[in-house]
C-alpha cells in the first residue's frame, strides 16, 4: 500500500503558492505531517482527498491515479478536513446512516449494524439520537472519525484532528486512530510535535509548499543527537545575541530564559549538551539549520 | 449603529447583486409602463377608451403588481443584511466586541432597509422617466401630476415595504434562519389570498390583507372610469385603519424580537448543547475496536436505484419535515378550498362541485405554489451541504454526481406529488362535503399526474440547473422567478411561439363531453419540448459539478470537459436532436395555425378595411328566403363538410349588381351563382368576395346560390374547432353572408327592412340533412322529418314548417333525452349522462315561461322547444335558434341549493321568452336593438320567476340585476348609453337597468297594463311583416300609453343616465290618537349622468317608504312625491314601528342602499 507524490504545484488565484513542487512516498501506517500555518498541509490534504484541482503533478494510490480517476479514489477514502460542519438538527445516527448511503452501503440492515458498531468505536452510542450541531468539539472529531470508519477505508487523510481537544479527548482521538492506522495508511496533519511522536511510524516536515524532511520520528532526533545545546540566561542578553541557531526559550520561574540552541560543537562554556527532542528536529529543518 | 448602517449600507452599494436587483426592477417597470401606455404598438383608432396610467388610481394598480417581485426581494436584501453574521459565523465573533444590542439590529435593519428604499425610489423614478417617453398613447397619459405617485409610494409601497421588510427581518432574526424569511412572505402571500374567499365582510377582508389592497379595492369599489381616471384615493377610514393595524403588527414582531434577541452564539433558549454523561467518561479506558463487518454489494444496477431512493428520500424529509412546509401546505390547501368553495357556493352562481370544475379553480393557484416551492427547495437542496458546511466530506464520498443530482430531482418530484395529492383529496372532500358522490377519480390523476406534474417537473429540473449555476440560494429564486414572469410578459412584446416561451402553455380547456379534445396533441408536444430542453439543462447540470473547494464558472465549465463521457455526449446529442424535432413541429403547427397571432388577425382586417372599405357604401342586397343544407359531421377527425343551395330575392326597390359575399373564416368556402357573373374582388385571408352580375336582379326576382364548405384540418394548436369528438356545435355565422359585414349601422331608409340578428335575411324556411357518426344524434332547426342510417353514419333529415330567422345552430352528440308534454308542445332536454341534475328546473322554466307569454301575448309557433347542451368550450352561454335552445354545460352542473338565483331555470326561461322578444318581434338593427330583445325579456323573465318562486325570491333576483348593472357600470371604460341606444355588449344596461326600469314600470302602472302595452307593441311588429321596429318606436308606445304622472319615468329610464341618492337623515316615532307617527327627514337627490357628466335633476318623483316592526314584517307601504332635496315625511301606523326604509322594493337606481334604513 503506497500514495506516491510527484511534482505537486498549486499557486490560488491570490498569488499564494500553497504547494510548491511537492515530492512524498507514504506507506502504511500513520504518517504525520509536520508544518507551520500556513505550510501547506491542508491544501497537500485537499489535494489528495480529491477535493481541489493542482496546477502540475502526480498523486498514485495503489495504482489509483488519483487526480484522474477520482472516484476510484474516494472508494477507498476517508477523510476529515480541518474544520466542517454538520446539517442542523439531525442525530449522529440518522447523519452516519446518509454518510453510509452515500459510500455506497445499500442495505438498511447492513447500515444499521455498521453504525452500532462505529458509534461504539468512537464512544458516541449514548448520545447517538443527539443532534451532531449540539456536540462539543471533542465529539464532533470523533463523530468526523466515526464517519470515515464507514467504508472501511485504505486511505484515510485527517487534518489537524486534535486541534482544540482535552488531553483525555485527544488520548481516546488517537487511540482510535493508531487502531485504523494499522493496517492502512494514514495522513495526520499538526504543528504539535506531540501527536507526531507518539503516533508516527513516518514523518515530513513541510514548509512552504515544499517538504523539507522526510524520516522516522526516531531517526529525526537522532540525527540530531550531540548537537542541542542548552544554557541559562537573562532576557537582556538573550535580546542581545544572535537568534539565529536559537531551537526554543522557555520562561524559568526566575524569570531567566532557558534556551536552546542547534550547533555542531560546544558554543561557549555556558552552554551544556541536552538530550535531542522531536521538536528540536522539527524547528531545525523548519529554519533550515542544518 | 451609524458604523454600522454605513458599513452595511457601502456593503449593498459595492455588491453586484444589488445592481442586477436594480437594474431588474427598474429596467422591468420602465418597460412594463412604456408597454402598456402603447410605445410598441401602433395606436389602435378603435379603441376610444381613455384609461390614464399615470392616475392614482392605476398606479397603485400597477404598483401592486410590481411589488409582487419586491416581496422576493426583501428577504434577499433585507434578510441577508443580518443573516450573512449568521451564516458565516461571523457573529460568535462580533458580538464580542463592545457593541449594543440595540445598535446591530437597528443598524443591520435601517441600511437593508434603506438598500430596498434605493430600489423603490428608483423604480419610481423610472415610471416617471417613463411617463416622459414621447409616442405613448394620449389616451394613456392625462395630465394629472404627481398625485398618484405620491399616493401610490406613501399610502402602499413605502409602509408595505417597511412592514414587510420589519416582519422578515424579525422573523430571521428570532429563528436565524433566512428561508423563514422566505417562508413568511409566502405566507403573506397565502393569507392575502384566503382572505378575501374565507370572509364575506368587505371591512374585515380590507382589514385583514397586510398589503391593504382588499381596502384599497374597497375605497374604490363603485369608481367609475372618470374617477379612475382623476380621483385621487380618499383615504377611507378601512385603508388608514389597515395601515395602523399592519404597522403596529410590524412593530409588536419587531419588538418581540429584539427583546427575545441576545448577542449569544445561540439562539436562546434553544442551546441543544449535549452534556458529556458520566457513562461516557467512565468508558474512557475501553478497549477500542476497528470495524469488524464486511460489506457485500450486490448488483449494480439495482445498487445504484437502492442508493437513489433512499438518498431522494433523505432529501425528501429534508423538505418535509420543517415547519414552514406543513405552514405553507395548510395555508395553500385552506386557500384551495375556500376558493373552490367560493365557486361552488357563490351565492349569485353557485356551480355543482364536478371534477373539472374542482380541477380548474385551484389549478393555477395551488400549482403556483408548488413551482414556488420547487423554486425554494430546489436552492436549499442544492446549496445544503455548503451551508452547513458539510460539503468536504460528502464531496470526498464515492457517491457519483448523477446520482447526488437525481436524488434531488426526485426528492423535488416526490414532493410536487404529495402536493399534488393533497390537491386530490381537498378536492373529493369539497365533493363530498357537498354530497356530491361522481368522483371521477380517472380525471384527477390524468389532470394532476400527468398534466400538471409535466410542467412542474420540467420547473424542478430548471430549479436544480439555475441554483446549481447560481450557488446563491436567493439570487437563483430570483432568477427563477424572473424567468416565469418573464414567460409570461414576452407576448407583450410580440414573442409569441411556444419555442421562445419556456414552459409555457394555454390552460387547457375541458368539457365533461368530450374531454381535453384535440389540445393535448399540442399540449403534449410542447412540452416535450421543454422537457427534452431541461433534460439537456440536467446533463449540464450533473458534468458543471464542483465538488470540494469552489470554482469559478469557468473553472467549472473546463473541468466538465472532463466528465463529457461517451454516453452523456450521445445522450446530449439525443436530447437536442428531440428538441430541434419537436421545436420544428411546433414552429410548423404555429405558422399553419395563422390564427394563432391575435396580431396578425388584427393587422389583416385593417388591410382589409383599407382596400375593401369603398363596398361599405353597397347596401342593397338580397335575402335569403330559403336554405338547404347538407352537413356531414366527422366528430372524430374534427372536421365537417357542408354543401348547401340559397334562395336570394331581391327584396329592395331597385335591382341589384354586386353580391358583397363573406363566408366562414376558417374554413374553405366555394360557391356558384347561378347567373353569369364576375369575381370582382377578393380577399382570400378575410374570406371575402365582390361579384358582378351581368344581367342586377331585378326588384322581387330570385337568385339560386349553391355552395361548398370544408372545415379545414385542424393544426395542431387549433382549439377552436366547431367539430370536437362529442358535442359539435356549428353555427350559422360560417355559412355564407351577405352584405359589407364590418357595417355596423343601417341606412336609415333601410332600418326598419332590417333586422338585427341577420341583415341578410327575413323569416326563412330551412331544411337541413345533418349526418353524423354511429351513436350521435343530431340536431337541425325545425322539426325532425326522416331518420336513417347508411355507410355506418347515422343522418338525420330536419325541416322548418314555420319561417325562422337566420340564427341557426347544428349539433351533435351522444345525448341523454328527457320528454316532457306540455299543452300540446313537445319540452325535449338532451343533455350528457352525468348531467341530470338541473332538467327538472329547465323544464320549470320552459312551462313557465310558456304559459306566461302564451296568456299575455301569443301562441307559440313551433311543435317542440328543444334544450340541447353544448360544451362549456364553446362559452357559458345559452341561445335560441329556431326551435332549438343550445345551453352550456355550465347550466347544466349549476347548483341552484346554494345560489340566491336559481339560474337554470331563469336562464331557460329568459330563452323561451325570446320566442316572443327577439323571434315573433325583432328589432331592427340600430342603436338600442337589444332594448327590445334583451331587457323586455329579462324583465318578463322576472315576472315569471316571481309567479312561481314568490316575492321574496323574485326581490332576490332584483337584486342581482341592481348588482349586475352597478358593477358593470364601474368596469365599463366609455361612458354610459342610455338603454335607447344600448349595445350589445352592454349587458349591465340592457340586462341590468333593463328588468330594473321596466319592473319600476310595471310596479307603478301594473303588469296588466304594461304587458298589454307590449303585446299591442308586439303585435304591431310581428316579425312575419318584415318590419322592424327601433327603441325609439317601443318608448314612443310606452310614452303614449303611461299614465300623465309616471311619464317622468320614460325619460329617466330609457333616455337618460339617471341615478338616486336617498338616505334617512332622522327618524321619530310618537304615539298619536291611532296609533303612532313616525316623522322622517329624507334627503333625495337625482342626478344625470348623460354623456359622463353629472347633473342634477328637479325632483318631482315617487318614492316608496316602508314601516317594519322588530320581526321585519312589512306595517305599512307608503308611496309618496318627493320635491325637494330636504323633505319631511310623516307616516301613520297602528303599531309601533322599529325600522324605517326607503325604496324596499328597489324601484330607484341608487348605488348606496345602507343609508336607506333607519333602525329605531
Ligand atoms: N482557497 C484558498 N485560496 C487562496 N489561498 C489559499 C486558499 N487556501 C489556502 N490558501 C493559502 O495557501 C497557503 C497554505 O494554506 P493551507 O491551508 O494549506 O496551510 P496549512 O498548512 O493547512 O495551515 P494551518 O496549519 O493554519 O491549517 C496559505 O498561505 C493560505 O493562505
Ligand atoms: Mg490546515
Amino acid at each position: 500500500m503506497s500514495l506516491k507524490i510527484s511534482n505537486l504545484n498549486k499557486t490560488y488565484s491570490n498569488g499564494v503558492k500553497a504547494l510548491n513542487g511537492l515530492n512524498l512516498e507514504i506507506g502504511t501506517g500513520m504518517f504525520g505531517l509536520l508544518g507551520p500555518n500556513g505550510a501547506g498541509k491542508s491544501s497537500l490534504m485537499r489535494t489528495i482527498a480529491t477535493l481541489q484541482d493542482v496546477d502540475e503533478g502526480s498523486i498514485e494510490f495503489n495504482g489509483i491515479d488519483v487526480l484522474d480517476n477520482q472516484m476510484a479514489l474516494r472508494e477507498v477514502l476517508g477523510y476529515l478536513p480541518q474544520s466542517f460542519g454538520v446539517y442542523p438538527k439531525v442525530s449522529a445516527e440518522n447523519l452516519l446512516n446518509y454518510f453510509a448511503v452515500l459510500k455506497g452501503i445499500t442495505s438498511k440492515k447492513e447500515r444499521n449494524i455498521l453504525i452500532d458498531e462505529v458509534l461504539e468505536i468512537v464512544n458516541l452510542t449514548d448520545v447517538r439520537k443527539k443532534a451532531v450541531s449540539g456536540y462539543s468539539g471533542g465529539m464532533k472529531q470523533r463523530f468526523g472519525i466515526a464517519q470515515i470508519l464507514l467504508n472501511n477505508p485504505q486511505l484515510i487523510i485527517v487534518d489537524e484532528p486534535t486541534a482544540g481537544l482535552d488531553p483525555a479527548e485527544r488520548n481516546r482521538f488517537l487511540n482510535v486512530l493508531r487502531e485504523v492506522g494499522a493496517k492502512n495508511t494514514v495522513i495526520f496533519s499538526t504543528h504539535i510535535v506531540e501527536d507526531v511522536k507518539e503516533l508516527c511510524t513516518d514523518m515530513a516536515i513541510l514548509n512552504k509548499g515544499t517538504i523539507l524532511k522526510q524520516c522516522k520520528p526516531t531517526d529525526a532526533v537522532a540525527e540530531l543527537e550531540g548537537k542541542v545545546w542548552a544554557t541559562t540566561m537573562t532576557t537582556d542578553m538573550f535580546n542581545s545575541m544572535d537568534k539565529e541557531y536559537v531551537l526554543s526559550k522557555n520562561y524559568n520561574p526566575d524569570n531567566t530564559l532557558k534556551v536552546r540552541i542547534y550547533a555542531d560543537s560546544k558554543p561557549s562554556e555556558h552552554y551544556s549538551q541536552d538530550v535531542a527532542n522531536l521538536e528540536d528536529a522539527y524547528f531545525v529543518h523548519i529554519n533550515q539549520l542544518s | 449603529m451609524k458604523t454600522i448602517f454605513n458599513y452595511e449600507l457601502t456593503n449593498w452599494l459595492k455588491d453586484w447583486k444589488f445592481y442586477l436587483y436594480l437594474l431588474f426592477f427598474t429596467g422591468g417597470a420602465f418597460l412594463l409602463f412604456a408597454g402598456t401606455a402603447g410605445f410598441f404598438d401602433p395606436v389602435n383608432p378603435n379603441v376610444k377608451t381613455v384609461s390614464y396610467l399615470n392616475s392614482p388610481f392605476q398606479l397603485v394598480k400597477i404598483w401592486s403588481f410590481i411589488f409582487k417581485g419586491i416581496l422576493f426581494l426583501i428577504p434577499a436584501i433585507v434578510g441577508v443584511t443580518i443573516f450573512k453574521d449568521f451564516r458565516h459565523k461571523a457573529h460568535s465573533l462580533l458580538f464580542t466586541f463592545p457593541i449594543k444590542k440595540r445598535d446591530y439590529l437597528a443598524g443591520k435593519f435601517l441600511s437593508g432597509l434603506s438598500a430596498l428604499g434605493i430600489i423603490i425610489i428608483s423604480i419610481a423614478v423610472s415610471i416617471i422617466a417613463a411617463e416622459q417617453l414621447p409616442g405613448l398613447h394620449p389616451d394613456k397619459i392625462g395630465d394629472i401630476g404627481i398625485t398618484g405617485h405620491l399616493q401610490a409610494l406613501f399610502l402602499f409601497v413605502i409602509p408595505n415595504a417597511f412592514i414587510l421588510s420589519l416582519i422578515t427581518f424579525s422573523v430571521i432574526t428570532y429563528f436565524r434562519n433566512l428561508y423563514a424569511g422566505l417562508g413568511v412572505i409566502i405566507i403573506l402571500f397565502l393569507v392575502g389570498n384566503i382572505i378575501p374567499n374565507a370572509f364575506d365582510n368587505p371591512y374585515v377582508i380590507s382589514l385583514l390583507d397586510p398589503l391593504g389592497e382588499n381596502a384599497f379595492s374597497f375605497a374604490t369599489d363603485n369608481w367609475n372610469q372618470f374617477d379612475k381616471n382623476l380621483k385621487a384615493i380618499p383615504l377611507t377610514t378601512t385603508i388608514i385603519a389597515n395601515r395602523i393595524l399592519w404597522l403596529t403588527m410590524a412593530f409588536i414582531t419587531g419588538l418581540f424580537t429584539y427583546k427575545k434577541f441576545k448577542l449569544h452564539e445561540h439562539r436562546s433558549g434553544t442551546s441543544k448543547s449535549v452534556k458529556i454523561s458520566k457513562k461516557e467518561a467512565n468508558n474512557n479506558k475501553k478497549k477500542v475496536k476497528t470495524v469488524s463487518m464486511q460489506i457485500v454489494k450486490g448488483p449494480k444496477l439495482e445498487q445504484s436505484l437502492t442508493t437513489l431512493w433512499t438518498l431522494s428520500m433523505y432529501n425528501l424529509k429534508y423538505i418535509v419535515k420543517s415547519w414552514m412546509f406543513y405552514i405553507v401546505v395548510a395555508l395553500g390547501i385552506l386557500a384551495v378550498f375556500f376558493a373552490i368553495n367560493q365557486v361552488t357556493n357563490n351565492q349569485a352562481v353557485a356551480i355543482m362541485p364536478v371534477t373539472n370544475v374542482i380541477l380548474s379553480i385551484p389549478a393555477f393557484f395551488f400549482t403556483t405554489i408548488i413551482t414556488l416551492l420547487t423554486f425554494m427547495y430546489g436552492g436549499m437542496l442544492v446549496n445544503r451541504d455548503k451551508t452547513s458546511q458539510m460539503n468536504f466530506l460528502v464531496d470526498s464520498t464515492s457517491i457519483s454526481n448523477t446520482k447526488l443530482y437525481l436524488s434531488k430531482v426526485l426528492a423535488i418530484a416526490k414532493m410536487q406529488l404529495i402536493l399534488l395529492s393533497l390537491l386530490l383529496i381537498v378536492g373529493v372532500a369539497v365533493q363530498i362535503q357537498n354530497g356530491y358522490t361522481n368522483f371521477e377519480l380517472g380525471q384527477y390523476f390524468f389532470n394532476l399526474f400527468v398534466i400538471q406534474f409535466i410542467s412542474l417537473f420540467i420547473w424542478a429540473l430548471t430549479s436544480l440547473f439555475v441554483h446549481s449555476i447560481f450557488r446563491n440560494t436567493y439570487l437563483g429564486i430570483f432568477f427563477l422567478v424572473a424567468l416565469w414572469f418573464g414567460t409570461s410578459a414576452l407576448p407583450e412584446i410580440g414573442i409569441e411561439s411556444r419555442v421562445a416561451l419556456f414552459n409555457f402553455y394555454e390552460p387547457l380547456s375541458y368539457s365533461d363531453l368530450y374531454g381535453y379534445g384535440t389540445q393535448l396533441k399540442g399540449f403534449f408536444l410542447g412540452k416535450a419540448y421543454w422537457l427534452s430542453f431541461t433534460l439537456l439543462l440536467s446533463i449540464a447540470t450533473i458534468i458543471t459539478v464542483s465538488r470540494g473547494t469552489s470554482l469559478n464558472f469557468i473553472q467549472r465549465i473546463k473541468s466538465s470537459k472532463g466528465r463529457l463521457t461517451m454516453v452523456t455526449k450521445m445522450m446530449s446529442l439525443a436530447f437536442i436532436s428531440f428538441i430541434a424535432l419537436t421545436g420544428f413541429s411546433i414552429l410548423r403547427g404555429e405558422n399553419k395555425n395563422d390564427s394563432f397571432s391575435s396580431k396578425q388577425r388584427a393587422s389583416a382586417f385593417r388591410a382589409f378595411e383599407k382596400e375593401f372599405s369603398k363596398y361599405a357604401t353597397i347596401t342593397k342586397q338580397p335575402k335569403i328566403t330559403d336554405m338547404d343544407l347538407s352537413i356531414e359531421l366527422y366528430p372524430k377527425k374534427n372536421t365537417f363538410e357542408i354543401s348547401g343551395k340559397y334562395t336570394l330575392v331581391n327584396k329592395t326597390t331597385q335591382p341589384i349588381d354586386t353580391l358583397l359575399i363573406k363566408t366562414g373564416f376558417d374554413e374553405e368556402t366555394s360557391f356558384t351563382i347561378k347567373a353569369k357573373n364576375k369575381l370582382v374582388d377578393s380577399d382570400n385571408y378575410v374570406k371575402f368576395s365582390v361579384v358582378a352580375l351581368d344581367k342586377p336582379l331585378r326588384p322581387k326576382d330570385s337568385l339560386t346560390f349553391e355552395f361548398d364548405i370544408k372545415s379545414q384540418d385542424p393544426s395542431i394548436f387549433d382549439t377552436t374547432q366547431e367539430a370536437v369528438a362529442n358535442g359539435s356545435y356549428i353555427k350559422n355565422e360560417i355559412l355564407p353572408r351577405f352584405g359589407y359585414f364590418l357595417n355596423t349601422k343601417t341606412n336609415e331608409e333601410d332600418v326598419h327592412t332590417t333586422n338585427y340578428y341577420a341583415k341578410d335575411a327575413d323569416l326563412m324556411n330551412v331544411s337541413t340533412v345533418i349526418g353524423t357518426t354511429k351513436g350521435q344524434k343530431a340536431f337541425a332547426p325545425g322539426n325532425l322529418v326522416k331518420q336513417w342510417n347508411n355507410n355506418n353514419r347515422d343522418y338525420y333529415e330536419y325541416a322548418t314548417d314555420t319561417p325562422v330567422k337566420n340564427s341557426l345552430g347544428f349539433l351533435s352528440a351522444t345525448y341523454k333525452t328527457h320528454n316532457h308534454n306540455h299543452k300540446g308542445v313537445d319540452f325535449e332536454v338532451n343533455t350528457h349522462e352525468n348531467h341530470e341534475y338541473r332538467i327538472p328546473e329547465m323544464v320549470e322554466g320552459l312551462k313557465a315561461s310558456f304559459d306566461y307569454n302564451t296568456k299575455y301575448f301569443s301562441p307559440y309557433l313551433f311543435k317542440n322547444a328543444n334544450i340541447i347542451e353544448f360544451p362549456k368550450t364553446f362559452g357559458t352561454y345559452a341561445s335560441v335558434n329556431a326551435n332549438l335552445i343550445p345551453t352550456s354545460e355550465v347550466r347544466f352542473i349549476a347548483n341552484t341549493d346554494e345560489s340566491d338565483v336559481d339560474i337554470s331555470f331563469y336562464s331557460i326561461a329568459h330563452e323561451l321568452t325570446h320566442h316572443w322578444w327577439g323571434y315573433q318581434i325583432m328589432p331592427a338593427n340600430a342603436p338600442g336593438a337589444v332594448m327590445i330583445s334583451e331587457s323586455v325579456t329579462e324583465y318578463l323573465t322576472l315576472n315569471i320567476y316571481k309567479n312561481v318562486f314568490g316575492e321574496e325570491k323574485a326581490h332576490q333576483f332584483l337584486k342581482m340585476q341592481r348588482n349586475r348593472y352597478l358593477k358593470g357600470r364601474n368596469r365599463d371604460t366609455e361612458s354610459e348609453t342610455t338603454l335607447s341606444k344600448v349595445a350589445y355588449e352592454n349587458q349591465y344596461i340592457s340586462y341590468g337597468k333593463g328588468a330594473i326600469v321596466f319592473n319600476t314600470l310595471r310596479h307603478h302602472i301594473g303588469e296588466e297594463k304594461l304587458n298589454s302595452i307590449l303585446g299591442s307593441f308586439l303585435e304591431e311588429f310581428s316579425s312575419d311583416k318584415g318590419i322592424y321596429p327601433t327603441s325609439n318606436q317601443l318608448i314612443e308606445k310606452l310614452r303614449q300609453n303611461v299614465p300623465t304622472q309616471y311619464q317622468y319615468l320614460i325619460e329617466d329610464s330609457f333616455e337618460d343616465v339617471v341615478l338616486y341618492e336617498t338616505s334617512i337623515e332622522n327618524a321619530d316615532t310618537s304615539t298619536n290618537a291611532n296609533g303612532f307617527s313616525t316623522f322622517i327627514d329624507i334627503s333625495t337627490s337625482k342626478k344625470s349622468y348623460l354623456d359622463g357628466t353629472e347633473e342634477d335633476k328637479n325632483l318631482n318623483d315617487f318614492i316608496e317608504i316602508g314601516l317594519y316592526n322588530e320581526n321585519d314584517e312589512l306595517l305599512k307601504l307608503v308611496k309618496t312625491t318627493i320635491n325637494n332635496t330636504q323633505q319631511k315625511v310623516i307616516i301613520d301606523s297602528a303599531t309601533k314601528p322599529s325600522k324605517v326604509v326607503i325604496d324596499p322594493n328597489l324601484l330607484l337606481i341608487e348605488k348606496d342602499i345602507e343609508n336607506n334604513t333607519f333602525i329605531f
